[in-house]
C-alpha cells in the first residue's frame, strides 16, 4: 500500500503568536512491503510527519499526502479507510490504552467496525498471537497490571486488529529496558517478514541500522538524506551536521580508518567489523 | 474547536500591560469586570468595548488571536440571549409564538446580557494573556496576605489559582493526545451527526480523566518529596514593584469607569 508525500508543510498553532513551522516541504515515498526507517534528532518533526502518514493530520497548507490512492488533504477523502489501512502506533502508546481488559482494548477497533462478536474474537486472538501474547493467557488480564513492554505490545495489537497492512511506529523502543527493546525489535522484524509495510521512527541509528533497508534522515523539518541504510549511516559529514550518533560498528570502523587502516566504514554488524578488519590487517601483514 | 480555547496561554512580551504590577492588573481587571454590570446603554457597551480593544492593542495581543479565543464563547452568548428573550416579560410584545411572547425589552436585555458575558471573558483573557503563572501566583499571595490572620494560606490560594488556569492548556494537550489515539483505532471525529459526535467526545473524557488523576497524583508526590508546606517561611525571588506606570494605569481606568457611570451610560 504505497504512501506518497510531496512538499509537505506543517505549522503548529497557525495564526497565533505561537505559530511555529516544523515541516518545510517533505518528500517521501514508501512502497509496498518496504521497511523504512526515519531518523532525526528530537524536535526534527518526526512525530508530526508520522501523524500525516497515519492519516491523523491532513494537509491544509500546500503539500500532498496520498495513501493507497487516497489524497488525505481532499475534503471528501475517505479518511476512515485510510485510518483502517494504516496503523499508527504513537510514542509511549501504553498511556493510551483505555479499556479495562486486554481483550476489550484490542477489540475496540473491530467492534467499531461493527463486526459480529465471533469475528471480533477471532481478530483479537490473531492480533494478540501476532505480538506474541497467547490469547487465552492474556484476554482477561486488566490492562494496568501488565508490564511496560507488554502494554506496548497490546497497543500494537490494538492497531493490528484493524486489519491494517501498513504500520507506522513512532519510537517504539523509547523508554524500554534492554530486554523489552530486543523483544520489540524482534516483533517489528517479524511483522515485516509477514509482509507488512513498516515505517519505523527512532533517534537511535544503532537499532535502525539493524532493522531497516532504507533510511530517511529528517533534520529541522527537511529530508536531509534518503537512501540505503548502509550508505546513510556511514556518511560521517551528514551525521555530524544533524547531530546524530553513528552506530557503534560504524564509529569503530571510522576510528580504524582514521588510524590509517584501509577499511570501508559501512559495517553494520560485529561480524562485518571483524571480517573487514581481518581483511585489511591481513593485507597489511602480507605487504 | 479545542484549538480555540486560549485561556491559560501566556503571550510573552514587554508591553505596558506586561510590565504592570500583576496586583494592579488584577485589581483593575476586577473593577472593569464589575463595571460591565453597571453599564446599561448601547453607547456604554460600545465605549466599554473600545476600551478593551485599546487595551489589547497596548498589550500587543493580535486581534485575530483574541477573536479566535472568543469563538467558543459565542455559543454561550447565544444561549444567554435566548434565555433573556424567553424570560423577560416586561415591555411591548413584538412577537407572539404560541405560548411564548417576545418583548422589545427582552431583545435589548438579551443583547446586553450577551455583551456582558463576552466582555467579562475578554477582560479575563487580557489579564491572563499578559500575566505569567509566577506573577499570577505572587499577586494573589500578596493581595490575600492580610487573610492569613484568619487562617487562609494565601500562598496556597495563589498557587492553586495560577496552577488551575495554567492547567487548561495542559488539559487540552492531553485531550488532543487521547483523541489522536482513538483516531488511530479508527474513530472518525470529522463525521457523524450531533449525537454521534457527542458520544465520541464522551469517549475521550474517561481516559482523559484517568490521565489527569494520575498526573495529579504524581505532582502531589513530587511536591511532597520536595517538602511542600505552603510557603511557610519562604521568601520570594520575584519582587513585585508598584511604580509610576501602575498609577497611570489605575488613574486612566478609574477615570474611564467614573466617566461611564457619571454619564449614566
Ligand atoms: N501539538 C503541538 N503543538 C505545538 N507544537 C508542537 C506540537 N507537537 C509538536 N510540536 C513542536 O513541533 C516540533 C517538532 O515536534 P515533533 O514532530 O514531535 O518532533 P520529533 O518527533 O522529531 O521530536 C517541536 O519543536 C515541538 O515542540
Ligand atoms: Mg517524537
Amino acid at each position: 500500500m504505497p504512501i506518497s508525500v510531496r512538499g509537505l508543510i506543517h505549522t503548529y498553532d497557525p495564526d497565533t503568536p505561537f505559530a511555529r513551522q516544523v515541516l518545510f516541504g517533505v518528500d517521501l515515498e514508501v512502497g509496498d512491503g518496504e521497511i523504512v526507517g526515519i531518523a532525526g534528532p528530537s524536535r526534527s518533526g518526526k512525530s508530526t510527519l508520522a501523524q500525516y502518514l497515519g492519516g491523523l493530520l491532513r494537509p491544509r497548507q500546500p503539500g500532498m499526502v496520498v495513501i493507497d490512492g487516497i489524497d488525505t488533504g481532499a475534503p471528501d477523502a475517505d479518511i476512515a479507510a485510510v485510518r483502517t489501512r494504516v496503523g499508527m502506533v504513537f510514542q509511549f502508546p501504553e498511556d493510551q490504552l483505555f479499556e479495562r481488559t486486554v481483550e476489550l482494548d484490542v477489540g475496540y477497533a473491530p467492534r467499531l467496525m461493527k463486526m459480529n462478536p465471533a469475528d471480533v474474537e477471532a481478530r483479537v486472538r490473531e492480533a494478540l498471537e501476532t505480538v506474541g501474547m497467547p490469547f487465552e493467557e492474556f484476554r482477561g488480564r486488566p490492562v494496568h497490571a501488565l508490564s511496560g513492554g507488554q502494554k506496548r505490545r497490546v497497543a500494537v495489537a490494538g492497531v493490528l486488529a484493524k486489519g491494517c497492512r501498513t504500520l507506522v511506529l513512532d519510537e517504539p523502543t523509547a523508554g524500554l529496558d534492554p530486554l523489552g527493546r530486543e523483544e520489540m525489535l524482534e516483533l517489528v522484524a517479524s511483522l515485516h517478514r509477514q509482509g507488512l509495510t513498516i515505517v519505523m521512527i527512532s533517534n537511535q541509528l544503532e537499532e535502525l541500522a539493524r532493522m531497516v533497508e532504507r533510511l530517511v534522515v529528517l533534520a529541522e523539518g527537511r529530508v536531509a538524506a534518503d537512501g540505503p541504510v548502509r550508505r546513510v549511516v556511514s556518511d560521517a559529514a551528514l551525521l555530524a551536521s544533524t547531530g546524530l550518533r553513528p552506530p557503534g560498528t560504524v564509529a569503530a570502523m571510522q576510528a580504524f580508518a582514521a588510524a590509517g587502516l584501509p577499511v570501508r566504514t559501512d559495517c553494520l554488524t560485529v561480524d562485518e567489523v571483524c571480517d573487514e578488519v581481518a581483511r585489511a590487517a591481513g593485507g597489511v601483514r602480507r605487504a | 474547536m479545542l484549538d480555540d480555547i486560549i485561556l491559560g496561554q501566556y503571550v510573552p512580551g514587554d508591553s505596558f500591560l506586561h510590565r504592570l504590577d500583576p496586583r494592579t492588573k488584577m485589581i483593575l481587571s476586577a473593577l472593569l469586570a464589575v463595571l460591565v454590570f453597571v453599564v446599561h446603554t448601547w453607547t456604554g457597551y460600545a465605549l466599554y468595548f473600545a476600551f478593551t480593544a485599546a487595551l489589547a492593542a497596548v498589550g500587543r495581543i493580535p486581534p485575530r488571536y483574541l477573536a479566535r479565543g472568543m469563538r467558543p464563547m459565542v455559543f454561550f452568548g447565544v444561549i444567554t440571549f435566548l434565555f433573556q428573550l424567553v424570560f423577560v416579560r416586561e415591555g411591548r410584545a413584538v412577537l407572539d409564538l404560541w405560548i411564548l411572547t417576545v418583548t422589545d425589552r427582552g431583545v435589548v436585555e438579551g443583547f446586553f446580557m450577551c455583551f456582558r458575558l463576552l466582555l467579562v471573558v475578554l477582560v479575563v483573557l487580557l489579564f491572563t494573556l499578559t500575566t505569567s503563572a509566577v506573577e499570577l501566583a505572587e499577586a494573589v499571595d500578596r493581595l490575600l496576605r492580610p487573610l492569613r490572620r484568619v487562617g487562609v494560606n494565601s500562598y496556597d490560594v495563589g498557587l492553586v489559582l495560577s496552577g488551575a488556569i495554567r492547567f487548561v492548556p495542559t488539559l487540552l494537550e492531553q485531550a488532543d493526545k487521547v483523541k489522536k489515539a482513538q483516531m488511530a483505532r479508527g474513530v472518525v471525529f470529522e463525521q457523524g451527526n450531533l449525537i454521534e459526535r457527542g458520544r465520541k467526545v464522551t469517549a475521550i473524557l474517561v481516559p482523559l480523566l484517568l490521565n489527569v488523576v494520575r498526573r495529579a497524583d504524581e505532582l502531589g508526590m513530587a511536591m511532597e518529596a520536595r517538602c511542600y508546606q505552603g510557603g511557610v517561611g519562604r521568601t520570594s525571588r520575584m519582587q513585585l514593584r508598584t511604580g509610576a506606570r501602575d498609577w497611570v494605569a489605575a488613574a486612566v481606568s478609574v477615570a474611564w469607569g467614573v466617566m461611564l457611570v457619571w454619564a449614566g451610560l
